[in-house]
């Protein structure tokens, strides 16, 4: 056994002998080269002055204020969706940061490594306020506009199929069209995953008139990936986001990391680097995941003003809630 | 037409190591919730349990006596008590973990193979093991159990109790998980109160969003009836569900089957609940 697992991590490096320096090669470079969306509101959007914001960008930031002590040493590099593998395994991106969903294909058979669920995105429901529904299970005998040949037309089958309710279904060829047949009435539902919902929301005309149900019926779990064989990069990456999850756990955030510094409570202390020395053993600083905090935020931070309750977009927590507070957000302790 | 229940509960008892109530308790648990899924004629079901019951007195009155001479046996080797407690000790911990489970399982096949059902029964699902006896307890145990009689105590893990559970249906709805057997009241801070459910078979397609359609045997006699735990209480609580003809019911004694209608509530449970709800509480069953 010891053989085989000695002889496995042989090959890994003989076959990826330069993958596994990518701390090294990005602290050489000076900054970090990260995989981005050509542009999707609240995820990753740059301005007219070439400035990227957005949720998936400020993990980017997270890992440069964790490496360099500064947010702005990254290199953000738009990518379209048949690109983002590619880009990330030839090496030209250290980290795709691109509303990607984690799936078992995308590590066994595309080379990926994900490291946390940064957004649980799921299939949801957009309906007029005026149809009184709290609830998908109320949706039964309505008209739901939905895409054509997508995973999303299956899902939706499959829900009102398992809780024995009807539906008409109208396809149309795009999203777009999908938005348009539903501004027209043609259906009284639109379904999409949520993130998409809430974007298309605000291209209604009365955004305040439609709601987004909080049932979610398929699992689309978001993240940062990186590529596989370098063990050390996977988890600067991995504890990075888990770093952010804590902070909020433990009340820690951007406003408070002063007294954090300060604070007596170990697993305040163990977290922001006042004790043990998690981060040398990173490849880091001690201070990692204080400068994370102090640069870019908490989870909740980031969460809030890129697609939360404070942005355009308001999404609310819902299931990316804490696990403390109703949610799934979970990360494993520091110590 | 009823079955040789003491010799298939003495088997599965036999292996338990170490014999404890809790440990013995599980596995009467299964077996009862066997006859309760069998989904038997109401009079058959009586008498099936009826027929249990009585083997787990008689199980229970020879784990008394192996007991009383165990604790003689020791007595009279004047063991010091330091190595009986670490002997107690070790007992419990690793095989209380994993061997009731499997004997527990054993001993619900057997049951099921004598009560002549097949496929219907739900066992895989159930992972919930018993709590590990309080390691140094064991002799106290085999004492209480003189004056606990036959009673008949769920496991803690089918008990009505407060749980950590995150749900998106507001605070209010029932939300019955078919395949867990359990029913959940959904309550603020991530927490809901769990109560055991039977499911009958007219039950499996049942899905979907219903609403509490009457409340009835809400009676204050009858109910202390129930609560006594003085056998079958035709007059026990029952929700309506929508117009489906579907109930959420209490049957007494414990999670035997009453009648038809689908959710079965220990009488204990079907009061608890029906107190909590409303006609127009909003019932998800998935």
């Amino acid at each position: 056994m010891k053989h085989f697992v000695l002889a496995a991590a042989v090959a890994a490096l003989v076959a990826a002998p330069a993958s596994a320096q990518t701390l090294k090669t990005v602290k050489e470079r000076g900054s970090l080269n990260c995989g981005v969306s050509q542009g999707l509101h609240g995820f990753s959007i740059s301005d007219d002055r070439g400035t990227w914001s957005g949720f998936d960008v400020d993990f980017c930031r997270a890992l440069a204020a964790a490496i360099f002590n500064d947010p702005g040493k990254v290199k953000f590099v738009p990518l379209s969706a048949n690109e983002r593998f590619s880009a990330l395994t030839s090496g030209e991106i250290d980290v795709l940061s691109r509303n990607t969903t984690w799936t078992m294909a995308r590590e066994v058979s595309d080379g990926l490594s994900f490291a946390g669920v940064t957004y649980y995105d799921g299939q949801g429901f957009l309906v007029p306020a005026a149809l009184k529904v709290d609830s998908a299970l109320e949706l039964g005998g309505k008209s739901v506009c939905v895409q054509a040949g997508t995973t999303t037309e299956l899902n939706l089958a499959d829900f009102f199929s398992n809780n024995r309710m009807t539906y008409d279904k109208v396809v149309l060829p795009t999203a777009q069209e999908a938005l348009q047949a539903y501004q027209t009435g043609r259906c009284s539902v639109l379904t999409s995953d949520i993130s998409q919902l809430y974007a298309e929301r605000l291209k209604l005309a009365k955004p305040g008139d439609h709601m987004i149900l909080p049932d979610i019926i398929s699992k689309e779990p978001l993240g940062p990936a990186v590529r596989q064989g370098d063990a050390q990069w996977f988890n600067i990456v991995k504890w990075t986001v888990f770093a952010m999850v804590n902070a909020e756990e433990l009340g820690v955030s951007s406003a408070t990391i002063d007294e954090a510094l300060k604070s007596g409570k170990p697993d305040v202390k163990r977290l922001v680097g006042t004790e043990g020395d998690y981060g040398d053993q990173l490849g880091l600083s001690k201070d990692w995941a204080a400068r994370v905090i102090r640069l870019v935020g908490n989870y909740d931070e980031v969460f809030e003003r890129n697609v939360g309750t404070a942005s355009q977009l308001g999404i609310p927590r819902g299931i990316n809630n804490l696990w403390t507070n109703g949610g799934i957000q979970y990360a494993p302790p520091i110590r | 037409m009823t079955k040789d229940y003491y010799s298939v509960l003495r088997r599965a008892t036999s292996a338990l190591a170490p014999s404890t109530e809790e440990a013995r308790q599980a596995v009467y648990d299964r077996a009862r919730l066997a006859i309760m899924d069998a989904d038997l004629p109401s009079e058959q079901t009586r008498s099936e349990r009826a027929a249990l019951e009585a083997a787990i007195e008689r199980i229970e009155a020879d784990a008394d006596q192996a007991g009383r001479a165990r604790l003689q046996q020791e007595a009279a080797a004047r063991r010091p008590p330091v190595v009986a407690a670490a002997h107690d000790e070790h007992g419990p911990t690793m095989p209380a973990l994993s061997r009731p489970v499997l004997v527990g399982a054993g001993a619900a096949a057997i049951a099921l193979l004598i009560v002549g059902i097949a496929g219907a029964v739900y066992w895989g699902g159930r992972t919930d093991r018993p709590a590990p006896a309080p390691a140094t307890k064991a002799p106290a145990v085999v004492a209480d159990r003189a004056t606990a009689g036959s009673n008949q105590e769920l496991s803690y893990v089918f008990k009505r109790q407060l749980v950590y559970y995150r749900s998106i249906h507001p605070v209010g709805t029932i939300v019955i998980a078919k395949s867990q057997r359990f029913l959940y009241l959904v309550r603020p801070d991530v927490v809901a109160m769990r109560y055991t459910i039977g499911v009958g078979r007219e039950c499996a397609n049942a899905a979907g969003l219903l609403v509490i359609s009457a409340k009835e045997g809400g009676l204050k006699e009858p109910r202390l009836a129930a609560a006594s735990g003085a056998g079958a209480d035709p007059a026990a609580p029952w929700l309506n569900l929508g117009d489906t003809g579907h109930r959420i019911f209490g049957t007494n004694p414990p999670l035997v089957s009453g009648g038809d209608g689908c959710f079965r509530l220990v009488n204990e449970d079907a009061i608890d609940l029906y107190d909590r709800v409303s006609v127009g509480t909003r019932v998800v069953i998935n």
